[in-house]
């Protein structure tokens, strides 16, 4: 595994019907897997825009918004959770994105044992610390949304 | 295998309400098997053969014909949203638009939306009425229904939808809840 340092900034797409355009809000388990795909921003927002919708969409799913996050941000909210949660986030490069990344929760500090899945309420947390571009069908930058923390 | 689909109340097949398109509505909240109904019913739809669903209640549910048992998961869906439509419209098209999510919609082993949450959401809806004006709806990956609002102390509250009961998550509060409690949590 090769984790990124905690300087960078990485991006999520948001889709229908994770997405709910009505209230410009992420579902609650938008983070709760262990292996949330991410994406990171190194060639500026376009590009990474670009990424994103290359990714995920077809003739149903369409890129509404991208959520911003530094990944130090990430860690922190692990570390403050009851529990601590020991995230990472893992180069996972993929043949269609070379700055495709994961969002790794481990049990201990050792990172040897990823944990099974992430609590909706640690979630919610990275949800609210999220940066949202709105974003149109071409994939340009309509609206930016600061985070609620 | 030809489909159509039948869920009752209380152990027994019952229409709920009648929509405005003058078509039955049935209740989605529990699915047990009818006594009349075959036994090869597949509980993950709780579907029934069209065959026997025609020839017992024919005359008061419509199913367009399809070779596609998610078209006609979404039909069923669909009528059943129709009596929220007048009540709440734009509840009800979100409501619509999560419908439509076919398994596997988050590209991984995701359900479709389940009658379960959806018939008690419908329940919920209906006696919270609208207490909030940031409503939004989700699906979780089991298909339940998961609402999410901003409460008089701004914390943003989510509630999942199941058959046995409503979980809560607040910044004060998390755990399970009957309907009304549910309901009381919402207007407090």
């Amino acid at each position: 595994m090769k984790f990124i340092g905690d300087d960078e900034t990485v991006g999520r797409a948001l889709f229908e019907p994770d997405w709910d355009p009505s209230v410009k809000r992420l579902t609650p388990s938008a983070f709760t897997r262990n292996n949330t795909s991410v994406t990171r921003l190194l060639e500026g927002e376009p590009t990474l825009i670009s990424h994103l919708k290359k990714d995920v969409e077809n003739d149903k799913v369409k890129v509404k918004a991208v959520g911003l996050i530094k990944v130090s941000q990430i860690k922190k909210i692990g570390l403050e959770n009851e529990t601590k949660i020991f995230f990472e986030v893992n180069e996972a490069i993929t043949d269609s994105n070379p700055h495709h990344a994961e969002i790794m929760p481990f049990e201990s500090e050792a990172k040897n044992l990823l944990k099974k899945s992430v609590s909706r309420g640690v979630s919610k947390k990275i949800i609210s610390a999220l940066n949202l571009l709105i974003v149109d069908s071409n994939g340009s930058i309509n609206e930016r949304i600061e985070s609620g923390t | 295998m030809d489909y159509a689909i039948t869920t009752c109340d209380n152990g027994s097949l019952s229409t709920y309400g009648v929509s405005s398109l003058n078509m039955a509505v049935l209740s989605f909240s529990h699915v047990y098997e009818h006594e009349h109904a075959p036994a090869n019913i597949d509980y993950r739809y709780a579907l029934t053969r069209s065959s026997w669903f025609d020839e017992n209640y024919a005359s008061i549910f419509e199913i367009r014909d399809s070779n596609s048992v998610e078209e006609k998961m979404f039909d069923v869906k669909a009528l059943f949203l129709q009596t929220l439509l007048e009540v709440f419209p734009s509840l009800a098209n979100r409501l619509l638009s999560l419908a439509r999510a076919e398994d596997g919609w988050d590209g991984y082993e995701a359900n479709s939306l389940s009658f379960e949450s959806l018939g008690q959401f419908r329940r919920f809806i209906l006696k919270a009425d609208l207490f909030a004006n940031d409503i939004g709806l989700y699906l979780d990956h089991c298909g339940s229904l998961i609402l999410t609002y901003t409460n008089s102390d701004q914390e943003l509250v989510d509630m999942t939808f199941h058959s046995h009961g409503i979980d809560v998550c607040s910044d004060d509060f998390e755990g399970v809840l009957s309907l009304e409690q549910a309901v009381k949590f919402v207007k407090s």
